[in-house]
């Protein structure tokens, strides 16, 4: 059994060497890398920007000033203009901004906000208790809150912004290359019939589908290496990166065989492969905004996964995400290699 | 010209018995219901509470005007809740009755402050007379809204090209290219007659999507003339895979970095300052993104059209110029 395994696996790497694949999963990996290190802005970030313009004269000026000014000098994203016709034409220009004006109202300091109009409420709430805190902060007895650190305190905003996207990529491409890719694979046995010639000899079916997956694994494999050494060199944890890439890309290959089983030709097949490769990004979202979690992005198996990655890219101590999402991943795995054996034998049933 | 609209008639007939065309439609349509529930929960993403029930309904509700609250009955179970993967900010009272924090560590900067803010403003009782209003400046349209739905049409639009990519492969694969090359058919005729559907299916798409998302309330003409130009990249693109490639592992490789370039002009187009945008200016779904963008968020004017679609023509003829002898030759 084992030998029959081996010999598919290398007739398979020997079709994708052939077919340039190796060198298309390497061209990408070493694109993505140039993308993260050099085109992604080090210090980008998702919060907006905020230009103020300080106009207020009255008798609170120094104090009031010297909110701003730190909070310029604590924010890249906070700057000063000249006039209040300078943020409105800065806001239009970045959809991610929003103005503040300091001024005197009704013979009182008055601190107006200006948003795009999108914001919701508890935004707005936030924004508003955000600059109301640091002011009265000036003029009242400190308030120490006790915090309780369930681990050890981390900033993980202190990863550079490019650095950080590096778990995304390696979700997308590494271990959902095998979703897309698999398909491929099984088409073309499909049309040059190569599976019929399979058929009549004493291969199985389990161990043609492991090879399949194993191939997938190792492309996986070579394109998280190449990009994890190239943009965080040895600070990860290669160890734990090494097995759930392993994991994640033997579910997304079984995903991609089992979706692919339900048509009979790549074309058919590539429109819902495509899209539920789209649905498994959704949880990118959370992962840029990780107090955005609803209930249907966690239960995609794309939320926990890049977090595990993260932990193993950028590692902090907390090894628990890692060994949950490991355990899921065994699990989903194994049931997923089942379903897609069972998907495979219907197929050569009916065909 | 029979025999163009003979091969859009094969590629129809084909499409529609493979229920190709079905798909084609359906896939786009039911990313864009699952998008029309994500926008709105995605808008009114806030921060997120595990309040200890012992704080009492005033501080509860107080944590409301912030974010989502969610309510426990014991620091153990704000502990379990704290330790998923996801940020929320756990809020006790410790044995001498004052507010705790529970915190796992790692949470962003407002999952930290933003509680600590709250507290503040509940036990302060000093504060400077300062008034605070509020006003915009009128987009109502959430950049999820907008981004997603463009990506989505951009989506739409590349699919197009790449089924026309692996329909050629297929053709190459079954011989059926080399029956028709022994036709009295050219290979103009066999291009356009193909790129039809690829150009059509891309139509009804993006006006469907559009309307899912209730985003009709645009300049359809813009949005028509986008389309078409943007689905002619598709096309081109298309046919470029479908020539290249020698087998359908190939398609995909090559459809891989198809959207590696086309999702690098998206974000790229988001994420990189207006300054830097010179470096995406080469792939012409750059100028489909930000012409959407303009006449979805309705700032484009009609000569921004006519410069962005120019952008798109010239590129992708130059593209095909480029690539005309390798595509005569794939054809072959």
């Amino acid at each position: 059994m084992l030998k029959r395994y081996f010999g598919l696996l290398k007739k398979d790497i020997m079709v994708s060497f052939r077919n340039y694949f190796f060198l298309v999963v390497v061209g990408v990996a070493l694109i993505f890398v140039s993308i993260i290190n050099f085109v992604i802005p080090e210090d980008a970030e998702i919060k907006p920007n905020v230009y103020y313009y300080f106009e207020y004269e009255g008798e609170h000026k120094d104090l009031l000033r010297d909110v701003f000014k730190e909070s310029e000098a604590k924010h890249k994203k906070v700057t000063s203009v000249g006039s209040r016709e300078e943020i409105l034409e800065n806001m239009k220009k970045n959809f991610n901004s929003i103005g503040m004006v300091m001024g005197e109202r009704d013979n009182r300091p008055a601190l107006e906000f200006i948003l795009q109009g999108y914001e919701n409420q508890e935004v707005i709430n936030s924004l508003i208790l955000s600059m109301k805190d640091d002011i009265d902060a000036r003029v009242r007895a400190d308030i120490e809150i006790d915090t309780l650190l369930l681990k050890g305190e981390v900033e993980q905003e202190k990863v550079p912004f490019n650095k950080n996207v590096l778990p995304i990529f390696l979700t997308l491409e590494p271990i959902m290359l095998g979703f897309v890719m698999i398909a491929a694979f099984i088409f073309m046995e499909k049309d040059e019939e190569t599976i019929k010639a399979y058929r009549v000899s004493p291969g199985r079916l389990p161990e043609y589908l492991a090879s399949k997956i194993t191939l997938m694994v190792i492309l996986g494999l070579i394109s998280t290496l190449i990009s994890t050494a190239l943009v965080v060199g040895t600070k990860a944890n290669y160890l734990s990166l090494i097995v759930i890439v392993t994991l994640g890309s033997i579910f997304a290959s079984n995903l991609g065989l089992i979706v692919a089983s339900f048509f009979d030709s790549i074309s058919k097949s590539i429109i819902w492969i495509l899209s539920f490769n789209i649905v498994f990004s959704v949880p990118f979202a959370s992962y840029f905004m990780p107090n955005f979690a609803p209930l249907y992005i966690r239960i995609l198996p794309t939320y926990s996964l890049q977090f595990a990655l993260r932990e193993a890219v950028f590692p902090t101590g907390n090894m628990e995400v890692i060994y949950s999402t490991v355990m899921t991943f065994i699990v989903l795995s194994l049931i997923s290699y089942g379903l897609a054996i069972l998907a495979y034998k219907r197929n050569l049933v009916e065909n | 010209m029979n025999r163009i609209i003979n091969i859009f008639k094969r590629d129809i007939s084909s499409s529609v018995r493979d229920f190709l065309i079905l798909y084609m439609i359906i896939a786009p349509v039911l990313l864009a219901i699952g998008l029309k529930f994500f926008i709105p929960s995605a808008t009114s993403a806030s921060l997120q509470f595990a309040l200890d029930s012992s704080v009492g309904n005033e501080v509860i509700e107080e944590f409301r005007r912030y974010g989502n609250v969610e309510v426990y009955s014991s620091i153990g179970e704000i502990e379990d809740r704290v330790n998923k993967i996801d940020d929320i900010a756990g809020i006790t009272l410790n044995d001498k009755g004052n507010f705790e924090m529970v915190l796992e560590g790692n949470e962003t900067h407002d999952t930290k402050e933003i509680p600590q803010k709250i507290i503040r403003s509940i036990v302060g009782k000093e504060e400077l007379n300062v008034g605070y209003f509020v006003r915009d400046i009128g987009i109502k349209m959430s950049p999820i809204a907008w981004i997603g739905g463009i990506s989505l049409i951009i989506t739409a639009i590349t699919i197009g090209g790449i089924l026309i990519g692996l329909n050629i492969i297929e053709e190459k694969e079954s011989k059926t290219i080399m029956a028709l090359n022994v036709s009295p058919m050219g290979k103009v005729e066999f291009i356009i007659g193909k790129s039809i559907i690829g150009i059509l299916i891309p139509i009804i798409n993006v006006f469907i999507i559009l309307w899912i998302l209730n985003m009709l309330d645009v300049n359809l003409i813009m949005v028509l003339i986008m389309t078409l130009a943007s689905s002619i990249i598709g096309v081109v693109i298309g046919f470029l895979i479908g020539v290249t490639s020698s087998n359908q592992i190939a398609g995909i490789a090559n459809m891989k970095l198809l959207f590696l370039i086309v999702g690098a002009s998206i974000i790229g187009a988001i994420l990189l300052p207006e300054t830097k945008h010179f470096l995406l200016y080469w792939i012409p779904t750059y100028w489909s993104f930000i012409g959407f963008k303009g006449i979805l968020l309705q700032t484009i004017t009609w000569g921004q059209v006519g410069v962005y679609i120019t952008w798109i023509l010239a590129l992708t003829i130059l593209i095909f110029l480029l690539f005309k002898r390798r595509i005569n030759k794939g054809l072959a």
